[in-house]
């Protein structure tokens, strides 16, 4: 009965956890403490998806986010806006976006020397 | 004397002796001369005899058989101390605490199948630590999705307003 005692806890916490209901985390760091259980739960998926990728990859998105914390906070905000502007798109927008971005991407690349 | 009609009702008790001594008596001399009735009688001692004889086996029987059934069953169960008695968690006030302990298992299954295993759980809870990557940069998989495009949404209207090779087809045509 003790073993069913504590399982029962664990996920009595787990809920109030994705509830929102109580802090979890008060032992990490300030900024992976701040996330919430969402937040967090998104985080560690994509921590799993980017480990996947190919190094260079990899190295490319570790240098936009570099990128990304520089930005000030007005810039910030107008690309959160532009990327919920694209997830709003129906899928054939959103797949005449991309075709459009590569093309403008080939367009402004630096010439070759 | 008496009729067919009586000695019908009153065949089992004149069998038994159990009649008055007059009523046997009718009964009696109605035996003798229907022959018909007589038979019946005879027919029905009988039956009678033979199933008081399978009766008797069958006490006899359950007298002997069933004693030493049940000692072995006995000892059978005192050697057995820890064993269990099947079904057990489906008697009395145990029923709704094994059907809440499996519904809480199933529960912690598709949490964890949800979540990602036992080990996202301790990190999500706080109680292991993440991973030394997004320790140092939790904002980069917080944000993962807009800093994977970034580029595209920083110039999101410039790409937009771009034409396509199929759209100059189409205005074309």
């Amino acid at each position: 009965m003790g073993r069913v005692a504590g399982i029962a806890l664990a996920v009595g916490w787990v809920t109030l956890v994705a509830a929102g209901r109580v802090s979890a985390a008060p032992l990490l760091a300030q900024n992976w403490r701040d996330l919430s259980p969402k937040e967090r739960y998104d985080a560690l998926q994509n921590y799993r998806r980017h480990e996947q990728l190919p190094e260079d990859r990899q190295r490319d998105i570790e240098q936009g986010y570099e990128r990304w914390r520089n930005l000030p906070p007005d810039e910030r905000d107008r690309v959160r806006q532009n990327y919920q502007r694209f997830q709003q798109l129906p899928p054939q927008e959103r797949e005449r976006f991309e075709r459009k971005y590569e093309k403008w991407k080939q367009q402004h690349a630096a010439p070759p020397p | 004397m008496a009729s067919c009609r009586t000695v019908q009702d009153e065949m089992t008790a004149w069998i038994d002796a159990a009649l008055p001594p007059r009523s046997a008596a009718r009964i009696a001399e109605h035996l003798d001369r229907c022959a018909a009735c007589a038979a019946a009688v005879a027919r029905a001692r009988t039956a009678i005899a033979q199933q008081r004889g399978g009766l008797s086996r069958l006490v006899a029987a359950e007298s002997v058989a069933v004693a030493p059934l049940w000692a072995n069953l006995r000892r059978a169960l005192a050697s057995e101390p820890d064993s269990v008695e099947p079904g057990w968690l489906w008697h009395g006030w145990l029923r709704p605490a094994a059907v809440a302990g499996a519904a809480l298992a199933v529960g912690l299954i598709a949490l964890l199948a949800v979540v990602g295993g036992p080990t996202n759980v301790l990190i999500q809870l706080g109680v292991a630590p993440p991973p030394a990557k997004i320790k140092s940069a939790p904002g980069l998989f917080k944000d993962y999705a807009i800093i994977q495009h970034l580029d595209a949404l920083e110039n999101f209207d410039t790409v937009e307003a771009e034409p396509l090779d199929d759209d100059q087809g189409a205005q074309h045509g």
